[in-house]
């Protein structure tokens, strides 16, 4: 039996009159790569920021590695090992790559032997380590806020739609990294289907601030109300 | 952290050459000299809040004043002498710093610049209501420093063996915020500077890092303000008006912001134009400062440093 | 206890003058998203504008509170359509910099006020177009100083036609909601950055010209009343307009309560520690909406 690692009761997020998020519950386990889709403005990304502390919750509970969280800022929750990437890339941008693993291996509590170089290599980002992060395409802008949350060996990491914006050869460079993972449980948010089918094991779907249905590939992709949404035209 | 070793000998130079100067100089230039360390020291400061932390402090000569009558009031009604002056400004400056960043930390980067303005109004009144200890816009007017070197004194008019004294302690200071910017501490105030949100799911505890940063950038301004003090004979309830705040500011950014030679190089620039250009300066040193601000906002926003840095990168071009 | 009617009116009556010129620094800010720390030398270029405006007008017309009334339209006018130059020319580069703007806003205080320090020699005075006093609960009290109060809310009156009843200050309120997408509605951001920093300066002015008849009119003028209106913005809560004349009215009153007891600067300095107080127990303001 896999251990629970995070644990959200009845989530709600208002803005203004709008529920972005309306009652979500969500259970992960870790070690799972788990998926989440859904329609543009179906409340993907504050449910991240709700789990990752940038956004506080109007109801509801988060719980994270045993521990009520609902009232942490982000900085703790990242100190107890939740990591997260943006939409945007959203880097130090006059600081050089080999600063921001730096930066982001002193902020974590691992105790773990540093990576940095292997990280490094894994993201192939190697050659470019002293380039300021301002200089970098945007590919490689996604791929260091990768290594940036892969040098904290986190429990658990929370991916807003790394493959948006990347060219094939990239997200392919992508999937292979992330499949290649054993640690941390990863929530993944995206809207390449093709990114999402090879590297979730389970997906759980989004619309409306509602969870919609949950499952494993093969189950999403025959569930009616599924199709409806993405079919059908909401 | 490493500190490479052509650095190590180009400050030992520079050290030294310093140190020789009043060998070299009589003593009208030495006394400016000691004033562009003195106000370097208080540039410097500044700039680990604005340049490392990217805070704009408007606030800053409440901590330079706060220093100088720590250290003149312990003079005129403690104990006299030199260190214990010059802990007591230092103490008392960074003491208020660390309340006031309290509140000026969590109102955000616009209302820090609020915050910390007004601040400095709120101490210039304060030290104008208490004129029985402050003596208002007159002033305080102190002795020379009691130090005597083979029979070298320190004047008002010459500064002497204290000019060595400002040097020793402004160069130990030097080596401290250097060695303070290259810690971790310093990486993770870039990290704020350059992006508070992503710092804070980072992991860091990003208020109390600038809370931490004000704290250390109010100390180093005091401990300006209490040389100051020591040295200049003459102190008044001016030296809290923002408008000596906003001095720091400009001779950062004309120096270079985000770096420690900047400020000192911008305070220089400026302390050897204004004896250069007196005349003109009389009447048309603000004209000319705003003007020059403008441009250098407009078209060098890294300053001097960053203007030299340019040439250095075009000269290199050409030179192949 | 005429002494406390007297300094509460006191309160009032600058109360309302700090709120016009707070809000025209808060106005700039939530559209422009800028800290003008020139607004006080606009302020004093008002003053400045409406004494130079009277001593012409002196020459032309002997209706005194005519010529007052005209300086009082002319002036704001005229600082206003400066301000909107400066911003077109000056501070429009530096948008994407939130801080060059500021820096920028600083140089120009320095060259407007040693300007104007150059070319008026020494502190000025302005005849109040009013003069007497009327009866206040047994007090006597400058009839003037209740105009004042009364044309500052009247300046308020129509900066609020002018943002809920117009077009422009539809738009105003837009992009202070939503830049972004203000922007992408193809809203003309530019020029509403222009004239709402226009906008706002001429209410500094206003302020300027009003209170000239009660303050000597010299180019330092502005300095410690930036901070004061500074002070007020964040009590009230950047960018919350209504928010700030409370502010306003509170500072001044406290200002004036305390000064009974005490000498006046020491009394400021207690409002000033006052608000800061308030702010220490909500750091976003009393009706503070905005993180920045």
């Amino acid at each position: 039996m896999m251990s629970e690692i995070l644990r959200a009761r009845g989530l709600v997020k208002r803005f203004d009159s709008v529920r972005a998020v309306d009652g979500v519950d969500l259970a992960l386990f870790s070690g799972e790569i788990r998926a989440l889709i859904g329609p543009n403005g179906a409340g993907k990304t504050t449910l991240i920021s709700l789990l990752a502390g940038q956004l506080r919750p109007d109801a509801g509970s988060i719980a994270f590695a045993s521990q009520d969280v609902t009232r942490w800022p982000a900085h703790r929750r990242a100190q107890l090992g939740l990591a997260r990437t943006f939409q945007i890339a959203a880097l130090f941008p006059s600081l050089t790559v080999r600063e921001h693993l730096e930066a982001a291996l002193q902020a974590s509590p691992s105790h773990r032997p540093p990576e940095t170089s292997e990280v490094l290599k894994l993201c192939h980002l190697k050659d470019k380590q002293d380039a300021r992060a301002g200089e970098l395409s945007h590919g490689d802008q996604r791929l260091l806020e990768l290594a940036m949350a892969l040098v904290q060996h986190p429990k658990l990491l929370l991916l807003d739609e790394p493959a948006a914006g990347l060219s094939s050869t990239e997200s392919e460079m992508l999937i292979q990294l992330l499949s290649g993972l054993r640690g941390p449980a990863v929530l993944i948010v995206e809207h390449d289907m093709q990114v999402v089918f090879r590297l979730a094991e389970r997906i759980t779907v989004m619309h409306r601030g509602r969870i919609l249905a949950e499952g494993s590939p093969p189950e999403i992709e025959r569930d009616p109300q599924v199709q409806e949404v993405y079919l059908g035209g909401s | 952290m490493k500190i490479e070793m052509r650095k190590l000998f180009a400050f030992g130079l520079i050290l030294a050459l310093l140190a020789a100067a009043p060998w070299l100089l009589g003593p009208f230039p030495l006394g400016i000299l000691m004033k562009i360390l003195i106000w370097g020291l208080f540039a410097m400061s500044f700039d680990l809040i604005f340049g490392y932390t990217g805070l704009l402090s408007l606030g800053h000569s409440v901590y330079f004043g706060l220093g100088a009558y720590g250290a003149a009031l312990m003079i005129l009604h403690g104990q006299p002498g030199i260190a214990a002056p010059l802990a007591t400004g230092l103490l008392l400056g960074a003491a208020v710093a660390a309340l006031i960043g309290l509140l000026a930390v969590r109102t955000g980067s616009h209302g820090f610049i609020i915050v910390t303005a007004v601040t400095s109004l709120l101490f210039y009144l304060l030290a104008q209501s208490r004129r029985d200890l402050t003596g208002g816009d007159d002033g305080l007017t102190l002795s020379p420093l009691p130090l005597k070197l083979a029979g070298w004194s320190a004047g008002c008019a010459d500064p002497g063996p204290a000019y060595l004294l400002v040097l020793g302690v402004v160069g130990i200071s030097f080596l401290l915020l250097y060695i303070l910017v290259r810690t971790p501490l310093g990486l993770a105030l870039r990290c704020v500077r350059e992006n508070e949100p992503r710092a804070q799911a980072l992991g860091y505890d990003t208020i109390r890092l600038k809370w931490l940063a004000f704290a250390l950038s109010g100390g180093g301004a005091a401990m300006a303000g209490a040389l100051y003090a020591l040295t200049n004979c003459h102190i008044s309830t001016g030296l809290f008006h923002w408008l000596v705040s906003a001095d720091a500011l400009i001779w950062t950014l004309f120096g270079g912001t985000g770096t420690l030679i900047g400020p000192l190089l911008g305070t220089g620039v400026f302390f050897a134009l204004r004896e250069g250009l007196s005349g003109v300066w009389q009447t048309g040193y603000p004209i000319l400062v705003g003007l020059a601000l403008l441009l250098m906002a407009r078209f060098f926003p890294r300053g001097l440093l960053g203007l030299v840095s340019e040439l250095g990168r075009f000269s290199r071009r050409w030179v192949r | 206890m005429e002494q406390v009617l007297f300094q509460l009116l006191n309160g009032f009556v600058w109360g309302w003058a700090l709120a016009l010129i707070a809000l025209g620094l808060n106005l700039v800010y939530g559209v422009l998203r800028i800290i003008n720390v020139a607004h006080g030398a606009f302020y004093m270029l008002g003053a400045v504008a409406g004494w130079a405006i009277l001593g012409q007008l002196r020459a032309i017309s002997d209706l005194y509170l005519l010529n007052f009334a005209l300086a009082l339209l002319v002036a704001p006018l005229l600082v206003g359509l400066l301000g909107m130059l400066l911003e077109w020319t000056i501070l429009r580069p530096r948008e994407d910099k939130p801080v060059l703007t500021i820096i920028a806003t600083f140089a120009l205080l320095l060259i407007l006020q040693q300007g104007v320090q150059l070319l008026l020699p020494g502190a000025q005075r302005v005849v109040p177009p009013i003069a007497g006093g009327m009866e206040i609960f047994g007090l006597r009290y400058p009839i003037y100083r209740l105009v004042l109060a009364g044309l500052s809310m009247g300046f308020m009156l129509v900066l609020w036609l002018l943002l809920y009843k117009t077009r422009f200050g539809m738009w105003a309120r837009a992009v202070h909601q939503d830049r972004e997408l203000a922007l992408a509605i193809g809203l003309p951001v530019p020029w509403i950055y222009g004239l709402v920093f226009g906008l706002g300066v001429a209410l500094a002015a206003a302020a300027g010209v009003l209170t000239a008849p009660i303050v000597p009119v010299e180019a330092s003028m502005g300095m410690i009343i930036l901070i004061e209106a500074f002070m007020v913005v964040i009590v009230g809560g950047l960018g919350n307009l209504p928010g700030a004349i409370i502010a306003a009215l509170l500072f001044r009153l406290a200002e004036g309560f305390f000064t009974v007891w005490m000498e006046p600067i020491t009394a400021r300095a207690l409002a000033l520690l006052f608000m800061g107080a308030l702010l220490f127990l909500k750091p976003q303001g009393l009706f503070g909406t905005h993180e920045d």
